[in-house]
């Protein structure tokens, strides 16, 4: 009896799917562009992925373009999720994230007519893409003079993930903005480890943190990946001022999180799209800086108007030469 | 009953009941997923069309559902000797890894051997490797009496972050993503469909399944562990080595998850990516169990999670539907079919104790 019942259901089921397989048309193609948004995981990581979204919005806003964001959640799927934006008739295509490359490297070589952007890697030899990288010293910068003006003890702290020269970028970046508001401050930079797990360990961050708040600091700065929750933490325990790093992190602590330094994905798929919609598409490396808003800082409620001011003029500055922030990563 | 007891369905409903109760699982997973589809205001009957129909209206597609399908087949596989046996074998996503690192040492090290000799040697090297690291919690258990799943989880930690270690530090290619060198050509398993995934290692998935049904059915060995995976006291008593059965189990489980990731390495990607398996190992777990260890069940349910995990891609780029409501569905058919297999063994009890209480109703 039960065999019969499934047997039948299933029947219905089917015929149920087959009838309504012949509704599903396309939808007309055309010229127009077409956005289409590869995330590196899922929607709701308030981080890369939520940035990138903004940034499709906004361009669904600005130029009136269609826009669709897939998750690829499997690594080994990413050409299959490329593939089945361009068979969908999307044309310009973002992906949010460096581990995306090879499989973009793979694909966008055979589709020409289609608009191809990365985020945070360099690919320059391949025609229809672009790729995006941030000067994270710019940033790093105009969150040392941040942080210079807020903090009273002139004693600031720097928590890094382990010491590379893409960490020691932001760690240079900072002290130079520090020193441009108060070169009698110091800094206290302090790094986590020295292999992966460095990115990963709040627990040491926070002690760490600790360790620099004994000796006098106010302001924490940290460029340390998810460590940086736990110098939020430290933060927020001893009512002292964090900054966070990447996106607005202000969620993690309301009260105690001074500013972020922004590197603003959102701003590249802006204009990237832009370019397209012009006529002219990017292509190869290009830096999101302080002159084009690729990075900047967050204007929280606790950046009072003088902080701001100060920034804004910093950020001009670097924006038009005038002021000079090392690049570690040039030398 | 205990839960690992319910998963485990040691009773063993017959192939027939079992395929009855997966289909029917799966029409009541998709009348519950549909339900919650309607709640989020989707029309569904497209999204079933994009999910289950469409993979099936190309060649290409149904490629691509072949391709997902193969490692799932070996993960199913590898779960359910281990089960055979009564042994709860969740180390299956360390064990591939570790595979996986010997066939890319193994395919990118080793050169001047003739092609298919190459890819064997790869493959045997993956298979060792994936059993003997098996037998570590085999033998804790059989020894210590240290219970598998625990064993095994932690072991999972410790092979992936070595595996990860030696392939950051020692082991990289030259690029931004952490993966080791390409293999060599001639360790590479023939593609059959570039530029798709799908190689030879889906027709050696498919020949594992004929070869572990005759294992299990029409072999002393297999007679052996399914009798010890039955009940292991009676077993013993018997005069059935159960120590040894668990080891056999657990090299066999464990040389299967090493080839699954020997077929990643050779056959899907050419190279091994850190972090490349979205939860093969889990996922067995999951078709062992519908499938009720029944190595041509296993086929049928990879075969499904492939279509779901294809058709969820689809449903991704077609609709606004996100990809998780796939991984919805799939735990809702486990747990219907996980359900039914309790309620089906309890059966019989059941029945007793209602004849029990009608005669003492009836004088």
């Amino acid at each position: 009896m039960r065999k019969a019942t499934a047997i039948l259901m299933a029947l219905v089921m089917a015929l149920a799917l087959a009838a309504c397989g012949g509704e599903t048309g396309g939808k007309s193609g055309g010229s127009e562009i077409k956005v289409g948004l590869i995330m590196d995981g899922s929607l709701g990581d308030e981080s890369i992925n939520d940035q990138a979204y903004e940034g499709l919005k906004q361009v669904e806003e600005r130029f009136g373009v269609e826009t669709k964001y897939v998750e690829c959640t499997d690594p080994s799927m990413c050409s299959d999720y490329l593939e089945g934006l361009v068979e969908q008739g999307f044309n310009v295509i973002c992906c949010d994230a460096f581990n995306q490359e090879e499989a973009l490297r793979a694909f966008a070589p055979s589709h020409p007519d289609v608009g191809f952007l990365i985020l945070d890697t360099e690919v320059s030899d391949i025609d229809n893409v672009a790729s995006f990288m941030y000067a994270t010293h710019e940033c790093s910068y105009l969150a040392g003079v941040a942080a210079a003006m807020k903090s009273e003890s002139k004693v600031i702290g720097f928590i890094g993930g382990m010491q590379v020269p893409t960490i020691e970028k932001f760690q240079v970046g900072f002290e130079e903005g520090v020193r441009s508001v108060a070169p009698e401050a110091q800094v206290l930079v302090k790094y986590i480890g020295n292999d992966n797990s460095a990115w990963n360990d709040p627990a040491t961050a926070k002690t760490l943190t600790l360790d620099c708040i004994s000796n006098g600091a106010d302001v924490c700065y940290h460029a340390a990946g998810a460590s940086g929750l736990g110098m939020i933490e430290a933060c927020a325990d001893n009512g002292l001022w964090a900054i966070g790093v990447n996106i607005d992190q202000e969620h993690l602590a309301p009260e105690n999180v001074l500013t972020s330094a922004l590197t603003k994905g959102d701003r590249a798929i802006y204009l990237y799209v832009e370019s397209i919609v012009n006529g002219s598409p990017m292509t190869g490396l290009n830096i999101l800086n302080c002159a084009n808003e690729g990075v900047g800082v967050v204007e929280s409620r606790f950046m009072t108007e003088d902080i701001m001011a100060a920034v804004n003029e910093a950020a001009q500055g670097i924006a038009s030469g005038k002021i000079k922030v090392t690049n570690v990563m040039d030398n | 009953m205990s839960i690992l007891g319910a998963l485990h369905n040691r009773r063993g409903t017959g192939a027939l009941t079992q395929a009855a109760i997966v289909a029917v699982s799966f029409l009541l997973a998709l009348a519950a997923g549909g339900l919650l589809l309607l709640m989020q205001g989707h029309d569904v009957l497209p999204i079933y069309y994009y999910l289950l129909i469409q993979p099936f209206t190309s060649p290409d597609s149904l490629v691509k559902v072949l391709v997902k399908a193969t490692p799932l087949i070996f993960a199913g596989l590898s779960v359910a000797i281990a089960f055979k046996c009564d042994v709860f074998n969740i180390g299956v996503e360390g064990q591939l890894y570790a595979g996986a690192l010997a066939a890319a040492a193994l395919g990118a090290g080793v050169s001047g051997l003739p092609p298919a000799l190459h890819v064997l040697v790869c493959v045997l090297g993956a298979m060792l490797t994936g059993g003997v690291l098996a037998l570590i919690p085999a033998w804790l258990k059989v020894r210590f009496r240290v219970h598998e799943v625990i064993s095994t989880i932690m072991m999972n930690y410790v092979i992936n972050n070595v595996v990860t270690l030696v392939i950051v530090d020692y082991f990289r290619h030259s690029g931004p993503t952490p993966r080791t060198p390409d293999v060599l050509p001639s360790a590479r398993m023939t593609q059959l469909a570039p530029p798709s995934q799908l190689n030879t290692g889906f027709l050696l998935a498919a020949a594992l399944c004929v070869v572990l049904y005759v294992l299990v059915q029409r072999t002393p060995l297999g007679w052996r562990i399914d009798a010890a995976g039955k009940n292991l006291c009676a077993a013993r008593y018997s005069g059935i080595n159960s120590k040894r059965l668990v080891l056999t189990a657990m090299l066999i489980s464990g040389a299967l998850a090493g080839l699954l990731g020997a077929e990643r390495v050779l056959g899907g990607f050419g190279y091994l990516q850190v972090n490349f398996s979205p939860g093969y190992g889990y996922d067995g777990i999951a078709i062992a169990t519908i499938a009720n260890n029944n190595p041509f069940g296993c086929l049928l349910m990879a075969l499904l999670m492939g279509l779901l995990s294809y058709g969820g891609t689809n449903l991704n780029i077609m609709t606004d539907v996100p990809s998780e409501w796939v991984n919805v569905l799939s735990a809702l058919i486990f747990v219907f079919v996980v359900a039914a297999n309790a309620v089906i063994c309890r059966l019989p009890a059941l029945r007793e104790k209602r004849r029990s209480m009608k005669r003492r109703v009836q004088p």
